[in-house]
């Protein structure tokens, strides 16, 4: 069978001339009774192995090293077999085999170190398995599939999901951060269940999505924060561009349901999810049940979190102060400190029950979950409810059958970006209904305590599977899964805050209802022959569907605050939208794998996906991949050099692989009408109209991604240090670009194909074992990734200006990094030596006097105009990592978790808006030194009311570079001894600080930010958005 | 067990054979070209979607733009303020803190000033909206005489509106790329530009096609569209331009024989919400006041732009008594100072209907101050200043008048030109009728009569000073210190002198200052720079 399928692969063009034309032309039934017959005859291939009469039944138990404790669920396997059995509820097992003594048998426990034991004589058996200090399981899910980590080609990094517990995110995706390498986690929002920007190495797409695809238990998800946002939220105002409003959508999944996390990097690994594996897959798996008696855990924690830091802002006497110096009356009426009135310590809770148990025949694992988070800004919180079910069953020798079913229903009440409770002036009363000074702004504290503003999620996402051996080896596998994700925001602005009173109040209704079912089918085939070479190959058939239906409902003009949005019949004014938009998937993929003794390995893969997204012209598109590892460490001429450097594991990869990304709303390819709107004629009513939105782009394909990986792995000492470094080169072509066009074609912008990305880095994990005594343990983990990023083509422009504008601090510029701030060039501040003669030729002209900013002019034509303006700082970091440890002595466990990023920097529009010299609002404390006729040496410039906006400028880019002390944590294990009477098996109290401390210079809230979240082109921007929370918890793990 | 196998064969043949996926899009929120222009009702559609383009912005929002909030439209507010500063009409109010209209006011605006980068784009999504359906409504089979008329009239009004667009691009740029087709893909987009001679042959041409268009008035419904009247007074303003003075008063001649229009009585009711589509309106950009205070488009949010923080005294407006509580919300962002009323000699009656004169100056309504706003547009059966349903006229009938005064002017027949001078000036209630019989004189009383009359009407202004100043009699000069010294009265007597917080006009500069160190650049608006970004093969405006 592989020789068929390898020598189509090995002729590739008859392979793709064969699937074009089947893909072109999809009624060809022949083509398919052609694949079947393939299937067919990998069936008639497989040979039948002979059947030893030599039957031995070997009995053993199994117990960890330390503790003595039966070790139930591990698995025992003949080596070069895949004959084996999983211990019971004692730990004890009972293995039948064909062959003759002496045999090997593979004893693997997840959490320990798999040991290989020689079995020569027939007798009980006792196995002691040492804890695996790296807790890295021997095995690793790949795609569609699992395997051994020894055996792996591709680069894969496994998260320590026990550490990543540790800091309690609410979603997992929050607490990757620095726990793998070659992943970048930064925070676009700090309130409770917000979304979290995950990068694997790197952006590749501008405007195509750079987020990974996440894998939950098999399904698919391309993680998009708009399926939970219904823009019903702040009384239906648009959304501003960029910035999150609904909940991390991933945040449905909770922590502690999950057993694993994956990250596929390379292209080896990922090209078998194709046109969705250019940015890195993540695979969760939630807890299976195991093998033993039925365990009872509960998990529960309480704790408090307040403001991580606070922004010293100018107090009411330093404000009255700026606002004289500026030339400006003061109506001063109070003194408050808004962010005392807004930020609160804000109390969190969390329970877990999880139920798990099974037999060799069926096995099972439940939870139920519940968590009660309030958030530090008054008025907002977050609640979630999840509810788990897996079970797993071998209905006979041959066939299995599985579900996991998630369900859960998140609830929040949101708070919209703060930086006006940094802003509001700091000399009215806290009740102030509006600032009394010319920009007229609403009191951002009675506007966050008087307005609704929830959201509520439900998630169900289920997968079945029926797996069936049809033959040896061969196994035939249907996975049919569903995720249903609902949103229902619900939003009302009463007339008695201001942000309501000029409409009389708005309401807004909001749903957001996607449905996205997936059909996998495949057959896998395993294969050993003469215990040498070991083959086994999948090819499958998978299509997938998504369907996201919404409406909007919005309302203004309530004669009372009383109904709110419960009675949107009453407003005077409404309104109604409601929209739709489907994608379907439709995908043929197989891999291979095959090794030759367990030394040298090889994968090859490949993906063919059809998209309904794109241009009718490229709907297809090809992913192959391949790569190759050696382990040399199992060479006989390397034991003189390994033995005496105690060399354990020496292994080299070498991956190519070429993946896509469609990361665009379905239509695009498209020429679109809108329906607008127009008065008729007697001007008594609105009618409909329609109205061309853009152009039409049938040549719209995928975004491709070319990446070679080179990666080693070595251990000493028995595994206690053990290094995985892998180096990279990622180039992305085609990039799904909005070009500006020409105004005159009509539009502003069409969708194309354009330019080119690149991304290089390396890698590093490293894990040791440092001290390893009976009573203390201590072992560290490090991760360090760094990454290059460079856009190599903008297809013929130099840049392009975000937004359109040239005015809003970040650009797109060949030759840089995405996420390149823009601006000018600050020169200190006007002097009498060096204002100009003629003030036109300043930037703010005529209004320019001493005391106000310089700006440098890099055009040379003795004006500042916006020709001034270059790259002012960069998003990048040169590198990030993350460092843990975890020490354990006797019944005492710590673990300290260090995590940073060094060398981005961050374009700060919250400094910058704090920065405004008019006078009519706010600004940080250290203004209070600006220049004045007495204080012509001050650092900052003039008030000057003549200035109504800051131009962007290099005075608000700041060094992101951090240090954060992420979580500590202290747990103590009652002794087993006195658990006994209570009949408890394990007992463990635990307190913890997350986000203790952050060592940086950067003067905002946290210079873990990301406000414009998932927009590749204005990354590292801090708006001023829900800032950060220091958290201090104290919980209990009970096992029954 | 046998059940299990059983169970999965058949699902595997089924999915193998029977794919439940189809990769073709399935667009159901919206309709595509592809399955559109079909019908006449597909026709009549596309048809009010390119009306919509006149008062609507839909295609900013793809560049991150604003797209409603400002009533960013061709003829909405963002247009109104933007042109308005550029004249001696107006300067920026207390609270005009708008940058880059305060900028405008100086002769301080730039090439990436993103309110001329919206306006250009405008234009050019209007013309794109009216090729398109001069290229694909011909396409559709009407199945009667009144379908097949009403096909053809729908080109024809498609064929105004991009005559109306491009004559007005050539006042503000010069030459400009004519493009007569969609844009349907997206090559050879990076087109040059065309002579304006040439353009203008494509306007006239178009113009003399949609008077084929009926010559009376649409009734009711359909009353928004254009006639045969209407492409025949944008005809005249063209032969204005093109100083064919013969030209003008023949088909000035026609109109004024059109007995469905006249000027109306009341000056006010031109700007009435209940007296659409009558006596004297020609073409209008339509508004409605549904209420949407973000203003969509639907609204004439020019009416909100410049509405005083703490309101009016109570007064009677447009027959309407105002009291102070209806004008409690003012919360002006970018307000005007109309310096044009001092223009007004007092007790003219357009000067009720125009502006708001005085405004209270503190939040407990005690003083009051003299700070003209422009009130034309208010829509006093609504509350909300931006919830306004008045239109915006284009060309209305006193336009006409004056127009047919300039052109006999120009032709030495004054006896002709004063009847229709006077007609306006007499509606307006204090001037004696004029007996002036010198060209040069006439023409500026002309001239002065369309400041009042147009004040605020958006671009009238603006092209009077430029025509002007092409033809060499009145210098955009002239124009300038005007402004500067009723700019300079209204800072006195309104703002400063109450001692109230808040911006005032700048005296240390004019537009003079930058005006004069390079006249004739400002003749012509400058190509955004995005666009010379995007399209290398169009040249910059002299001086920008």
């Amino acid at each position: 069978m592989s020789k068929w399928c390898l020598g189509v692969l090995a002729n590739k063009k008859l392979f793709m001339a064969k699937l074009r034309n089947f893909f072109n032309r999809r009624s060809d039934i022949s083509y398919r009774i052609l694949l079947l017959a393939t299937f067919f005859i990998i069936f008639l291939s497989s040979s039948f192995n002979s059947f030893s009469q030599n039957q031995t039944i070997l009995k053993g138990i199994i117990v960890d090293e330390k503790s003595q404790e039966p070790l139930i669920g591990s698995s025992i396997q003949l080596k070069r077999t895949s004959k084996g059995t999983v211990t019971d509820g004692t730990g004890a097992f009972q293995l039948t085999i064909d062959k003759k003594l002496p045999v090997t048998l593979i004893v693997s426990s997840i959490g320990y170190r798999t040991q290989e034991i020689d079995v020569y004589e027939n007798e009980l058996l006792k196995i002691s398995l040492a804890e695996d200090v790296n807790r890295l399981s021997a095995v690793v899910v790949v795609g569609y599939g699992t395997t051994k980590r020894e055996e792996l080609t591709g680069s894969i990094a496994s998260v320590k999901v026990s550490q990543l517990k540790e800091a309690t995110p609410i979603s997992f995706v929050d607490g990757l951060q620095g726990l793998a390498s070659g992943i970048q986690v930064t925070t676009a929002s700090g309130a409770p269940g917000a979304a979290s920007v995950v990068r694997i190495r790197g952006g590749n797409s501008i405007t195509g999505g750079n987020d990974p695809l996440y894998v939950i238990d098999g399904f698919p998800i391309y993680n998009n924060n708009a399926s939970t946002d219904a823009g019903a939220l702040y009384g239906g105002a648009s959304v501003t561009v960029g910035t999150t409003n609904g909940l991390n959508p991933l945040a449905s999944l909770n922590p502690d349901d999950i057993e694993s996390i994956d990250i596929l990097k390379d292209a080896s690994a990922t090209a078998i999810y194709g046109s969705r594996g250019a940015n890195g897959v993540i695979i969760v798996t939630t807890k299976k049940g195991k093998v033993g008696k039925i365990a009872v855990t509960y998990d529960g924690s309480y704790g408090f979190q307040t403001l991580s830091k606070k922004i010293d802002v100018l107090n009411a006497a330093e404000y009255d102060r700026y606002r004289t110096d500026a030339g400006l009356t003061n109506v001063a009426t109070g003194s408050t400190d808004w962010q005392n009135e807004a930020y609160r310590t804000a109390p969190t809770q969390k329970h877990d029950i999880n139920v798990s148990g099974g037999n060799e025949k069926t096995k099972f694992s439940s939870s139920v979950s519940y968590l009660d988070q309030d958030g530090i800004l008054v008025n907002t919180d977050y609640k979630r409810y999840t509810g788990r079910l897996s079970i797993d069953s071998k209905i006979s020798d041959k066939a299995n059958v599985g579900f996991n079913f998630n369900q859960s229903y998140s609830s929040a009440n949101v708070g919209k970006n703060t930086s006006s409770i940094l802003s509001m002036p700091p000399d009215q009363s806290s009740d102030v209904y509006v600032s009394p000074y010319e920009d007229a702004t609403g009191n951002p504290v009675s506007t966050v305590k008087n307005s609704t503003n929830q959201t509520i999620v439900q998630r169900t996402l289920s997968t079945g599977f029926g797996e069936y051996e049809l033959l040896k080896g061969l196994k035939a596998k249907v996975l049919v899964g569903v995720d249903l994700l609902t949103n229902r925001q619900y939003s009302y602005i009463p007339s008695s805050i201001y942000a309501g009173q000029s409409v009389s109040g708005s309401a807004a209704i909001g749903s957001k209802y996607t449905t996205n079912w997936l059909n996998e089918n495949t057959l896998t085939y395993t294969k050993s022959l003469k215990e040498k070479h070991n083959i086994d190959f999948i090819t499958g058939y998978t299509q997938q569907e998504s369907v996201t239906q919404g409406s909007l409902i919005t309302a203004t003009g309530f004669t009372n605050d009383v109904t709110t949005y419960n009675a949107v019949s009453a407003a005077t004014s409404k309104s109604i939208t409601s929209s739709y938009s489907k994608w379907n998937l439709e995908s043929f993929l197989a891999r291979v794998n095959y090794n030759y003794n367990h030394k040298y390995f090889l994968t090859a893969s490949f993906r063919a996906d059809g998209s309904s997204r794109l241009g009718e012209n490229n709907k297809w598109g090809y992913f192959p991949s391949g790569s190759v590892a050696w382990q040399v460490d199992k060479e006989n001429f390397l034991l003189p050099i390994s033995n005496p450097i105690k060399l354990s594991e020496l292994k080299i990869r070498v991956s190519y692989g070429r993946t896509g990304n469609q990361e665009i709303t379905p239509y695009q390819s498209l020429s679109l009408l809108r329906n607008v709107s127009y008065t008729n004629g007697d001007g008594t009513s609105l009618i409909t109209g329609y109205s061309i939105a853009n152009i039409a782009n049938p040549d719209l394909k995928w975004e491709t991604t070319n990446q070679v990986d080179g990666g080693v792995d070595i251990g000493f000492f028995k595994g206690k240090f053990k290094l995985t470094a892998d180096f990279y080169y990622k180039r992305t072509s085609d990039l799904l670009l909005n070009v500006a066009v020409p105004y005159t074609s009509g539009y502003a912008t069409a969708l194309e194909n354009i330019g080119e990305v690149e991304n290089k880095g390396y890698d590093l994990g490293l894990s040791t074992e440092n001290i390893n005594t009976k009573s203390f343990n201590w072992t560290s983990n490090v991760t360090f990734s760094v990454n290059r990023n460079k856009i190599l083509s903008l297809g013929g422009q130099d840049q392009i200006l975000v937004g359109g504008g040239s005015d809003v601090g970040s650009l797109i510029k060949v030759g840089y990094a995405l996420g390149t701030f823009y601006g000018y060039k600050s020169d200190g501040l006007y002097t009498t030596t060096n204002l100009p003669s003629d003030l036109s030729t300043t930037l703010y002209g005529v209004s320019t006097a001493v005391g106000d900013v310089k700006y440098k002019d890099l055009s040379g034509d003795g004006k500042i105009t916006s020709d001034d303006q270059t790259v002012i700082g960069h998003a990048q970091p040169k590198f990030i990592y993350g460092f843990t440890n975890n020490f354990k002595y006797k019944n005492f466990d710590l673990s300290i978790f260090l995590q940073g990023s060094y060398g981005n920097q961050i374009y700060s529009q919250l400094i910058q808006s704090l920065m405004n010299v008019n006078g009519y609002s706010n600004s940080i404390a250290a203004y209070s030194d600006h220049y004045t006729s007495t204080n012509t040496t001050a650092k900052y410039s003039r008030p000057n009311t003549k200035i109504q906006s800051i131009s962007n400028s290099d005075l608000y880019v700041f060094d992101g570079s951090y240090l954060k002390i992420k979580s500590v944590t202290l747990g103590y294990a009652i002794p087993k001894r006195l658990l006994k009477k209570a009949k408890l098996t394990n007992v463990r109290l635990y307190a913890s600080v997350t986000n203790l401390f952050t060592f940086t210079d950067y003067p905002g809230y946290d210079p873990d930010i990301n406000s414009y979240s998932e927009n590749a082109s204005r990354q590292g921007v801090d708006l001023g958005a829900y800032p950060s929370s220091k958290t201090f918890l104290g919980g209990i793990n009970v096992t029954f | 067990m046998k059940k299990i196998i059983y169970l999965l064969s058949v699902l595997i043949l089924s999915t193998l054979l029977n794919s439940c996926v189809n990769l073709d899009e399935d667009v159901r929120s919206n309709v595509a070209t592809t399955n559109y222009y079909n019908t006449v009702k597909d026709a009549e559609n596309a048809s009010i979607g390119l009306y919509s383009n006149l008062t609507h912005n839909y295609s900013g929002q793809e560049l991150g733009l604003a797209q409603t909030s400002q009533g960013v439209g061709y003829f909405n507010r963002m247009s109104f303020i933007s042109f308005g500063t550029l004249t001696d009409n107006d300067t920026p109010g207390q609270k005009g803190n708008d940058a880059e209209y305060r900028a405008t006011c100086y002769f301080n605006h730039t090439t990436v000033g993103s309110k001329f980068q919206q306006f250009y784009r405008l234009a050019w999504e209007i013309i794109n909206n009216a090729n398109s359906i001069i290229d694909r409504v011909p396409k559709i089979q009407g199945t009667n005489q009144t379908e097949i008329d009403k096909l053809d009239r729908i080109v024809r009004e498609a064929k105004f509106i991009r005559a109306l667009i491009y004559f007005n691009s050539i006042r503000f740029y010069g030459d400009v790329p004519l493009l007569i087709h969609e844009t349907t893909s997206l090559s050879n987009l990076q087109v040059s530009r065309t002579p304006k001679a040439e353009v203008l042959v494509q306007i006239k041409s178009d113009l003399h096609d949609a008077l084929k268009l009926p010559s009376s008035r649409y009734a009711n419904a359909d009353g928004f569209r254009a006639n045969n009247v209407v492409a025949r007074a944008l005809l005249i303003d063209v032969a204005l331009y093109e100083h064919n003075w013969q030209e003008a008063v023949l088909q000035g001649d026609t109109i004024l024989q059109n007995s469905q229009y006249s000027l109306f009585d009341n000056f006010a009711d031109v700007f009435s919400t209940t007296k659409k589509n009558t006596q004297e309106h020609i073409f209008d950009a339509y508004y409605y006041a549904d209420g949407t205070s973000g203003g969509s488009g639907n609204t004439n949010r020019r009416a909100g732009a410049d509405f005083p923080i703490y309101g009016y005294p109570a007064r009677k407006v447009k027959g309407v008594i105002v009291t102070p509580a209806l004008e409690a919300n003012g919360s002006a962002s970018d307000g005007l100072n109309l310096a044009a009323r001092n223009q007004f000699k007092k007790g003219d009656k357009r000067i009720y209907a125009s502006f708001a004169d005085t405004v209270y100056s503190n939040s407990t309504r005690t003083k009051k101050k003299y700070y003209p706003h422009l009130i034309k547009f208010r829509d006093y059966t609504n509350s909300i200043p931006s919830n306004s349903g008045v239109n915006y006229p284009i060309i209305r009938l006193a336009g006409v008048y004056l127009n047919y005064a300039e052109a006999q002017n120009e032709l030495g027949n004054f006896a002709q030109a004063r009847v229709y001078l006077n007609l306006v000036r007499h509606r307006a209630g204090v001037y004696e009728n004029t007996t002036l019989a010198d060209k040069d004189l006439l023409r500026d009383s002309i001239f002065h009569e369309r400041r009042l009359e147009f004040v605020g009407e958006v671009f009238n202004r603006y092209f009077d000073l430029v025509r002007l100043n092409g033809s060499g009699h009145y210098l955009l000069e002239k124009a300038i210190p005007a402004l500067l010294q009723s700019g300079l009265k209204g800072v006195v007597n309104g703002i400063d002198k109450d001692g109230d917080a808040g911006l005032s006009y700048d005296t240390s500069v004019s537009k003079n200052a930058n005006y004069a160190a390079n006249p004739t650049k400002y003749l012509l608006l400058p190509i955004p720079y995005t666009e010379l970004l995007a399209n290398p093969n169009l040249t910059q405006n002299y001086g920008w």
